[in-house]
């Protein structure tokens, strides 16, 4: 779920590195194309990681991705 | 990609993949943008709504007896230039995505022009049909919205005992054509007493024809739905059922989205999910005029497009935005909530429910959510048990 977005931000950044202190507060996937449809995916509601486990640094997952070696982008 | 200052930061918009990204002030300079100006000023609500419902017809013909804008065959309709207008309007203010609806937005004359204009001035128009008249041609040219749901409440006797007419075959064909035409679509499922039993096979015909989502909408006593709210309203056993429903419909349909509509949050959270990563993942509850505003046929805007608490026209919405006294009333109600929203984990989320609900019901829009499980637990004097649910 997070990877194509780690790609936006880090593209739309250039080459700067993300800041340590930096943080992604919520992350809204998908569009809604009712009058009232601003809940969510229940599943990920209840089925994911408990929100401190949940990759929803991405700056972290920044930092981690820029460490990987060549290659092992993606 | 798009910014949008905040007090916050800033929310990032991004249509590959699809999402709002709320950012803090570190990461708004990492992607190079100004400082907000709201954080020494912070404005306490939204700079703009995300998402606006624009409503680009009031007439249809199918006369469905709950409809929430009790449309007509000649119900009230906007010109294009009008529309055109609003478009504009909401550019300026900000918003992200454009929620196109009816009566039966394939009416208007002007609606894929309409879509385009949204998507030069950076919106993302998304559409809802109940599929009438939806040719293949029309499919074709659905392929500038960001996604396209169609009303289906149920398939044969379950549609019909919703809607008054026999349309979900209707319905079912505009799914497919709009799958073959590779625009994303899903459909909306109001769930009712009436629909209440046919979610599963309804949701099961959808994967088949490859819907992306199943959006589950609350019925709403608004509109024509008023009249008949009562018998059709879900009762307290059923909201606390709702949960492990879906969670068992999401395991049968790996690749089905199961989504909820705002009102629905309070149903959810009986469940007991963690308040951090509802928010963590955007969950709005009630967030009529702050993340959500409308306009409907007639010009009117209100803070959602269920409630007629209006703010005025659509130049009035976006150029009183930050003051007018209805958006104001409705952004302050969450933070004077009485109990038990009061002392609820979930109030920052959920908001006190559905005002819509609650207006019908108790006659004003501002008090707990009466329908809200954990609200009839207290009015009895009782313990709130959460809704057990299991793992997958
Ligand atoms: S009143 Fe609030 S919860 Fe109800 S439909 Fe409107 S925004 Fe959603
Ligand atoms: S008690 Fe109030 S804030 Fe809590 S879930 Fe119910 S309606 Fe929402």
């Amino acid at each position: 779920m997070t990877d194509p977005i780690l790609q936006a931000l880090q593209a739309a950044a250039g080459d700067a590195p993300p800041p340590p202190q930096g943080r992604v507060l919520a992350v809204k996937l998908g569009y809604n194309p009712n009058s009232s449809s601003v809940g969510s995916v229940v599943s990920l509601l209840f089925w994911s990681a408990t929100a401190g486990a949940l990759a929803l640094n991405l700056t972290a997952a920044l930092l981690a991705k820029r460490r990987e070696p060549p290659g092992d982008e993606g | 990609m798009r910014l949008r200052h905040e007090d916050f930061g800033a929310i990032v918009a991004l249509e590959e993949p699809p999402a709002l990204i709320h950012v803090d002030h570190a990461l708004v300079a990492w992607l190079g943008h100004p400082p907000s100006p709201f954080a020494d000023a912070p404005l306490g609500h939204l700079s703009a709504p995300t998402e606006v419902h624009l409503m680009v017809t009031n007439r249809c013909p199918a006369a469905c007896p709950g409809c929430y804008t009790a449309a007509t065959p000649d119900g009230d309709e906007p010109g294009e230039a009008e529309l055109l207008d609003a478009v504009d309007r909401l550019a300026g203010l900000g918003v992200f995505h454009l929620a196109l609806g009816g009566g039966e937005s394939l009416l208007h004359p002007a609606l894929f022009r309409v879509a385009a204009h949204a998507r030069a001035r950076g919106l993302v128009p998304n559409l809802t049909t109940s599929g009438l008249g939806l040719t293949p041609a029309l499919a074709q040219a659905c392929r500038v919205f960001g996604q396209v749901n169609v009303s289906l409440d149920g398939l044969d006797a379950t549609y019909r005992a919703s809607r008054g007419y026999d349309g979900a075959e209707t319905a079912l064909r505009a799914l497919a054509r709009l799958g073959e035409a590779g625009v994303p679509c899903g459909v909306n499922y109001v769930l009712s007493q009436a629909t209440w039993e046919g979610l599963e096979a309804t949701a099961a015909r959808v994967a088949e024809l490859g819907g992306n989502q199943i959006e589950i909408l609350r019925f709403k006593p608004a509109g024509r739905g008023r009249s008949d709210y009562e018998r059709l309203a879900l009762s307290e056993a059923q909201a606390r059922q709702l949960t492990p429903r879906l969670l068992a419909l999401t395991a049968s349909h790996p690749g089905l989205q199961v989504k909820v509509d705002c009102s629905l949050v309070p149903f959810l959270c009986a469940a007991d999910p963690e308040p951090a990563l509802l928010q963590a993942l955007g969950v709005y509850g009630c967030e009529a005029g702050n993340a959500l505003a409308s306009v409907d046929a007639g010009g009117r805007a209100t803070p959602c497009s269920f409630v007629d608490d209006a703010v005025g026209t659509v130049a009035e919405l976006a150029d009183g935005w930050r003051s007018h006294p209805t958006l104001a009333r409705w952004r302050a109600y969450a933070d004077t909530a009485p109990a038990p929203c009061r002392g609820c984990a979930y109030r920052a989320v959920c908001k006190g429910g559905c005002k819509v609900v609650t207006r019908h019901r108790q006659g004003d829009w501002f008090a707990p959510d009466p329908e809200c499980p954990r609200v009839l637990a207290h009015r009895r004097g009782e313990a709130f048990v959460p809704v057990a649910i299991g793992r997958p």
